[in-house]
């Protein structure tokens, strides 16, 4: 028994002796608290924000094309009857405002430690990428919103918003520093010197230096790295997995192996039960107006045989949009994605500094030159009046970046940067939707309201 | 060489006594010539014989023990009154006459029985509780087709608030008790089995349940200290006792079917409806669309084809228990097997236990529990919003069929059915998961001097989740998808252990009589979870059997893979002090460190206090027949949650699991934020009557509790790269009464005794966000679920109340409508909202509170009528006061039961092309709609969609209280008629008691709700988005069963 007796004193005294310290011990496996990351982690942060900039691409995918009259989402897909019918409270303004503000930290975050590290080429890719997809984020908010605040660094401070002239100066500020510092990795799939420039080129578009985007556009599209491609099947490979197109000069490379970022399942679902409503007339609805039947349509002299129809649309599968194809061929695919889960996210490519070219040349015989060069790729055919009126040359313009761009989130924008706000039937003179509203929700959340001025005509509405 | 030691330990002196009482006979007695020896058996009132009975013989101290076998033999003179009794039973006595053979049955002495409670860490006698503890003795409570104990408590304690938010085979119960506290930090109760944390909901066997104390004042539960703040649960299971060996079996079996259906429309019904829905498009929109019918419309019963008319429920479990002085034990096997509502869905479970306690020394007893249950719940896709089988059965057309002429199934748009095919949904999925749990406790008592007791314990607590799901590549719905996952595995394991020492004294002093406890307390928790899933197989190989079948690596994806971790460490004690049975003082402290919390603030000290006054023992106190106990108590303090923070809220993490093109990454995750426990401060007030000696017996409590520190995601400025922060920021109370009385009204040969509860919560929001006084409950809430939006968070009202707009009836004429609506397309027939903002129009602005999902009144009503061996239970819960979204029928959204017209979906027709077709409505809107100026004003006109503008949906499905109803309800729980067969006879077939009876589950619901059942929710958590919800799932059903319990 007084073996016994030892035997619980030692028990008890262990366990109580033993406790002490275990409140320390427990750690979580998935992840390393921030004061273990040292400069050898830089390549998996930059890693990392690529990863996060796959979501942030993601999320307004298709914004320019529901809101652009392209189509119209399927079931579930959060359909509201007027896409321009936004208030400060529409979720959707406020999910893609959170969103470009959560990616932001990621980068921010990365610039701080690429900065803060010694040099090397892993820093100064870090510092490349960062720049880079920084300038993206605000390239999404700056075409939406047309404000934002600008925030250099994670920060919990009230930080007002910069109107789009001073972003447009942050974001051409940031491509430079982006051109500063190497690449260390290269392929469309990383942050290189080609994808900086295109992006300069449409910053610079966008904020009307016309000369500047047309240089950065030639840039691109003489570095003798890119060509458009000429036929429909190379061109529907552009959007497959393990793509080797041409035409891309940056691209997501969402090659997850969970979250899988499928494009194809908002347009071009696999189970045929969705359907995407693409404006077709049915028994039904006789007076819906068919967008296929002219969308692609030939222009008698100057635009025939676009090869960009069969890459979209096809009329055995004509409530859906096959340039995501989803990889099951039984359901009138134009080409065979060998995995439809991981394939590319394309964010730029060098058919829009073709466009971008002609648009900073304007209507003018260097523009019409600029275009055709576009056109000959597409129609194998190219005759640009040589005089036409300036909202002819418009439409052409938007003609072409609607065929080009389809479901890839153009039309809207292309609308707005263009002023053809005549082209959006839905917006019936309601011009201020041109401009996204703030979110409600974070004016609320200000101490401060006048940091964030409501953009105007919309009317501010509490419960 | 220590176990071998203590195995002989328990088995010799098991086998010695056991030849003793069989050797030895009772004492001889010293005069034998007056004296004759009187002989018999002393049973229980299950004839059961008990060991170790004393026989007295008048008021001296001569006599004997009854042996094993009950038996005992005594030489008394004739005349000589004997007295039997033991410990636990109601004394008897009988005069020595001229048989020799005297047997007595021995009644339990029921008071004695409730003497104890347990209490955390211990037990006290329930007379002498101050705090406020609900007992329940399982073994009295009729629990009716329940697998699940805690599902047998509601309407038992007071309270305590249980519903079954569905009556999906395996699925648990809601518990609030005593009303909402906490928005994060949830409401659901920490359950202890026999002393030890649960992580989650405990799966026991029913019978192995002694009984269940629901510990609800901060007195009671302060002594669990941060898991205190939603109440305790204390379940402890059946222990053996010395006597002789007995044997305890019980069977049932059942048979349960709908309770309250919810009829679609037929075809001729359906047709009808959709063509007047598309008759008022054309009117209004002058256009000429028409309805497509097929050429041969049959008129199929959709929810029938996927569900069980009559679903078989069956249970039988069977205990050995005993014991001698030295040695008890209790082992038990037992079985639950129940189907669902919806094919093939079901629930088995297995359970066995095994306790030991020996006796080592006079100061020494080793004690083991341990049980293993298994348990397998198989599924269907009803939860899900995506599949959803029981909506999407009630929504097909009727005029099809589940299957083509060629045997294929049909399909969903491809071949005309506007919903996937359930049939198919059903066929070809199997989906189960398997569940292992094995819980061991180990402890010794160790009792050196008079009153002191240390008693260290270890145990370890395992749980294996195994789950599995396999389509076949007939699964339409999913088959098509590249990495539909035709087989997902996933494995996961959790593991707790906790190392309690715990040191106890019980001493008195004069006329204190006080005891102490002093403990500490470490717990560890580890989660990890890993599955993975592919659909890529070899040679046809699918249905596959197991994942060993895939080929490709590549096309293996993870499922779930996560780890999570915890560990707790805690210093706790108590004191109480009873001075003379009239004042008794219970004083505790526990503090509490956890890793979920920063370094610095990781402890958190929970004091409590209560006192109790016995009025009826005070000499002063006039001694009447009416009043004969009165006790009044006092008690606060103070409990913690930790429920509402992740794991890891105290670091800044980079973390790891993504990747970019082949390569890890790293990203960056929530900062660290320096949280603190939230805290209730909590008070209650109770007083307990006893009337004619406890022939009618009161207990009132009123309570009041105040949570601060309250945690919650606050929402900051999108800017900072967050959307929300895990904060310390609100407070919230309740402020509550509850009322029970227990009444033996007749106590002759006929026994009529009548209980009844009821309890009352009003739970407030004090605070939330500074600045702001209300928060509309966002996130991403599925339309299916009612949209988004339709609770609210604000100051002065219940965390579950209701947001949205009022309906106030249906507009007559079109007259009626006002502009700014007639604009956007509403006409006679159509909704009429409550305009709050009196514009004439309606819009977000006209939202407003709409009461909440949670009752004010709940409590249960039960009497018993029993004569010699027949008895009649009968069993009522009730609850009053809260509302229940129903969005099965259709709320902001275009699906649902009563969408009267928006509902379509454009599919191939063969021959014909694509037409649109329409979901089924539920046969009382099919035939209650309005159609005409005072037809009705409750249902709106059927209309296409696209007839309103301007709304996410459509104008008439606005969430609005057109599907807000009424809740409240009367049920009778149970009614059961038993027998408990005479002696005489079972004596003939060996059997020492037999009860049979026949009952009926869920008997009766008197309620205004229309859905299933008015208990359905589709979330637990009180402040969830969901809660309150009736989303449409399998439905609590009613049950006919029949059952017996046996002993041996």
């Amino acid at each position: 028994m007084k073996r016994l007796l030892f035997l619980i004193a030692a028990t008890a005294l262990l366990g109580l002796t033993a406790c002490s310290k275990m409140l320390d011990a427990v750690a979580p496996r998935h992840a390393i608290t921030t004061d273990k990351v040292g400069e050898n982690d830089l390549g998996k942060l930059t890693s990392g924000v690529l990863y996060t900039m796959e979501g942030f691409v993601n999320s307004g995918w298709f914004d320019g094309d529901l809101m652009g009259e392209n189509f119209t989402n399927g079931p579930g897909g959060g359909k509201v009857d007027d896409v321009t019918l936004m208030t400060p409270s529409t979720s959707f303004v406020e999910s893609r405002w959170k969103n470009a503000f959560t990616s932001l930290r990621q980068v921010n975050e990365l610039l701080a430690s690429a900065r803060s590290a010694s040099a090397s080429p892993t820093a100064e890719n870090a510092l490349k990428t960062g720049y880079f997809c920084r300038a993206l984020i605000y390239f999404g908010l700056t075409t939406r919103w047309g404000a934002a605040p600008v925030l250099e660094k994670t920060t919990n401070e009230e930080v007002p918003l910069t109107q789009a002239e001073g972003l447009y100066a942050f974001m051409l500020s940031d491509l430079a520093e982006a051109l500063k510092h190497p690449a260390s990795k290269t392929g469309f799939f990383y942050v290189g010197d080609d994808a900086v420039n295109a992006l300069m080129a449409k910053v610079y578009l966008w904020s009307g230096d016309a000369a500047k985007a047309a240089e950065y556009a030639e840039k691109v599209i003489t570095s003798g790295s890119y060509a458009m491609e000429k036929t429909s099947e190379d061109l529907a490979k552009t959007w497959c997995f393990g793509t080797a197109s041409k035409e891309i000069v940056f691209a997501l490379a969402n090659q997850r192996t969970d979250s899988q970022i499928t494009l194809h399942t908002s347009v071009n679902d696999t189970d045929g039960s969705w359907n995407y409503r693409i404006p077709y007339p049915t028994a039904e609805t006789p007076d819906v107006k068919d967008l296929f039947s002219s969308l692609f349509a030939d222009v008698a002299g100057l635009k025939t045989g676009d090869i960009r129809k069969s890459v979209v649309e096809s009329e055995a599968a004509k409530n859906r949009i096959l340039k995501f194809p989803n990889g099951n061929d039984t359901m009138d695919q134009f080409v065979t994605n060998d995995n439809p889960l991981q394939s590319p996210l394309v964010v730029i490519r060098v058919s829009e500094m073709y466009l971008v070219k002609a648009e900073a040349l304007g209507n003018t015989p260097e523009g019409h030159a600029a275009l055709e060069a576009f056109l000959m790729n597409r129609y194998g055919m190219a005759s640009v009046p040589a005089t036409l009126s300036d909202k002819a040359w418009t439409d052409l313009l938007l003609d072409e970046y609607r065929r080009e761009f389809y479901a890839e989130g153009h039309r809207w924008f292309d609308i707005k940067r263009l002023g053809r706000l005549d082209q959006l039937e839905t917006l019936a003179g309601r011009d201020y939707l041109m401009r996204w509203p703030i979110p409600q929700g974070q004016i609320d959340l200000l101490k401060d309201k006048g940091a964030y001025p409501q953009n105007p005509g919309y009317t501010v509405t509490k419960p | 060489m220590y176990l071998k030691k203590t195995f002989a330990g328990i088995l010799l002196p098991s086998l010695l006594l056991l030849t003793a009482a069989v050797v030895f006979p009772a004492a001889a007695q010293d005069k034998p010539e007056a004296r004759r020896t009187y002989s018999g058996t002393v049973r229980d009132e299950d004839g059961t014989p008990l060991f170790g009975a004393a026989v007295l013989i008048g008021s001296t101290r001569e006599g004997v023990t009854t042996d094993l076998d009950g038996r005992y033999s005594i030489s008394a003179a004739p005349g000589a009154l004997l007295r039997f009794s033991s410990l636990g039973y109601l004394e008897q006595q009988a005069r020595a006459g001229d048989d020799p053979v005297i047997n007595m049955v021995l009644p339990l002495d029921r008071q004695a029985l409730d003497e104890v409670v347990v209490i955390g860490y211990g037990s006290a006698s329930r007379k002498l509780v101050s705090s406020s503890i609900a007992s329940v003795r399982m073994d009295e409570v009729d629990r009716g087709a329940a697998y699940d104990p805690i599902k047998a408590l509601q309407g038992h304690a007071t309270g305590v608030s249980i519903t079954s938010a569905s009556g999906t085979p395996g699925s648990r119960p809601n518990v609030i008790i005593r009303g909402v506290s906490s928005i994060s930090g949830g409401s659901a109760p920490l359950y202890v089995v026999d002393g030890i944390p649960a992580e989650q909901y405990p799966t026991l066997n029913n019978e192995d349940i002694e009984r269940i104390e629901v510990l609800k004042d901060a007195s009671a539960t302060a002594i669990y200290g941060s898991r205190g703040n939603a109440g305790v649960i204390l379940i402890t299971t059946k222990s053996g006792q010395r006597g002789a060996t007995r044997i305890d079996a019980s069977v049932k079996t059942g048979l349960s079917q709908v309770a309250h259906d919810v009829p679609m429309a037929n075809t001729e019904e359906y047709i009808r409806t959709m063509t007047e829905a598309i008759d008022n498009y054309n009117l209004q929109k002058l256009e000429v669309r028409s309805l497509y019918i097929p050429p041969e419309p049959a008129d199929f019963d959709w929810v029938g084809a996927i569900s069980r008319k009559w679903a078989k429920t069956s249970s039988a479990s069977v205990s050995l228990s005993g014991g001698s002085d030295k040695f008890t034990f209790y082992v038990s096997g037992g079985m639950d097997a129940q189907e669902g509502y919806i094919r093939n869905t079901a629930w088995h479970q297995y359970t066995g236990r095994a306790k030991f306690s020996y006796k080592v020394a006079p100061w020494l007893a080793f004690n083991l529990n341990s049980s293993l249950t298994w348990s397998r719940q198989d599924k269907a896709e009803e939860t899900s919003t995506s599949l959803k089988v029981l909506r999407t059965a009630r929504e097909e057309q009727p005029w099809y069929t589940p299957y083509r002429e060629d045997g294929s199934y049909m399909i969903m748009t491809t071949t005309g059915l506007v919903r996937h095919n359930p049939v198919m949904l059903i066929n070809e999925e199997k989906w189960w998961v398997n569940t292992g749990r094995l819980a061991t406790t180990v402890s010794l008592d160790f009792t050196p001097l008079k009153g002191l007791k240390y008693t260290p314990s270890i145990s370890g607590y395992g749980i294996l989740d195994l789950s599995t799901k396999r389509l076949t590549e007939n699964h339409n719905a999913r088959a098509l998808n590249a990495g539909w996952g035709a087989i997902t595995e996933g494995k996961n394991h959790s593991f707790r252990y906790v190392f309690d020492n715990i040191l106890s004294y019980e001493g008195s002093a004069g006329a204190l009589r006080y005891s102490a406890m002093a403990g500490h307390s470490w717990e560890s928790y580890a989660y990890e979870q890993f599955g993975f899933m592919s659909s890529n197989y070899a040679n046809e190989a699918y249905p596959s059997s197991s994942l060993g079948l895939v080929t490709s690596g590549a096309e293996i994806f993870p499922d779930s893979v996560n780890y999570a971790a915890y560990a707790l460490e805690s210093w706790f004690a108590r004191a109480m002090m009873n001075w003379d049975d009239r004042y008794i003082l219970n004083l505790s402290i526990r503090s509490d460190g956890t890793t979920r919390f920063p370094k610095e603030s990781r402890f958190g000290t929970f004091p409590a206090a209560s006192l109790a006054w016995f009025a009826s023992n005070e000499k002063w106190f006039p001694k009447n027949p009416v009043l004969t106990e009165l006790k009044i108590r006092l008690s606060a303090g103070q409990t913690g949650s930790m429920a509402g923070i992740g794991n890891w809220a105290a670091m800044s993490l980079i973390s790891a699991g993504s990747s970019y093109n082949g390569s890890s990454a790293f990203t960056v995750g929530t900062p660290a934020s320096n949280l603190k426990w939230e805290k209730s401060t909590k008070y209650d007030a109770g007083a307990d009557f006893g009337l004619w000696n406890d022939r009618l017996t009161l207990t009132a409590d009123a309570f009041y509790s105040i949570t601060n520190d309250m945690l919650y995601s606050k929402p900051v400025l999108a800017a900072t790269g967050m959307n929300t922060v895990s904060a310390n920021i609100g407070s919230a109370d309740n402020l509550g009464a509850e009322f029970a009385v227990n009444a033996r009204i007749l106590d002759g040969p006929v026994k009529w005794t009548l209980g009844a509860n009821v309890s009352w919560v009003r739970s407030r929001l004090l605070s939330l966000l500074d600045g702001s006084d209300a928060i509309i409950v966002t996130g991403s809430g599925s339309n299916l679920l009612g949209g988004n939006a339709n609770h609210i968070l604000q100051n002065g009202q219940p965390i579950s109340s209701w947001y949205m707009y009022r309906f106030e009836g249906i507009y007559q004429r079109d007259e009626d409508v006002p502009a700014p609506l007639y604009a956007k397309g509403v006409r006679a027939g159509d909704c009429i909202y409550f305009d709050r903002d009196g514009n004439d129009d309606i819009d977000e602005n006209d939202r407003i509170l709409c009461g909440k999902a949670t009752p004010d009144w709940f409590g249960g009503l039960s009497t018993n009528l029993s004569w010699k061996g027949l008895a009649l239970d009968v069993f009522c819960t009730y609850s009053v006061g809260n509302n229940l979204l129903a969005s099965w029928k259709g709320v902001n959204g275009k699906e649902g039961c009563e969408h009267l017209g928006i509902a379509t979906t454009t599919v191939n027709v063969s021959g014909k092309g694509e037409v649109t077709q329409y979901f089924n409505v539920s046969k009382a809107v099919a035939n209650g709609y309005w159609r005409g100026e005072g037809t009705s004003n409750t249902i709106p006109r059927p209309v296409l969609s696209g007839a309103h503008t301007g709304y996410d949906y459509d104008y008439n499905v606005l969430p609005s209280t057109r599907y807000l109803e009424d809740a409240s309800y009367f049920r009778v729980k149970t009614v059961t008629l038993s027998y408990s067969l005479p002696q005489q006879l079972l004596k003939r077939i060996g059997v020492k008691g037999l009860k049979a009876y026949l009952t009926v589950d869920n008997a009766l619901c008197f309620t205004k709700y229309d859905g299933f059942d008015p208990e359905a929710s589709y979330e637990s958590n009180p402040s969830h988005r969901h809660y309150g919800v009736d989303f449409g799932l399998s439905p609590t059903m009613r049950t006919f069963l029949l059952g017996a319990q046996f002993k041996f």
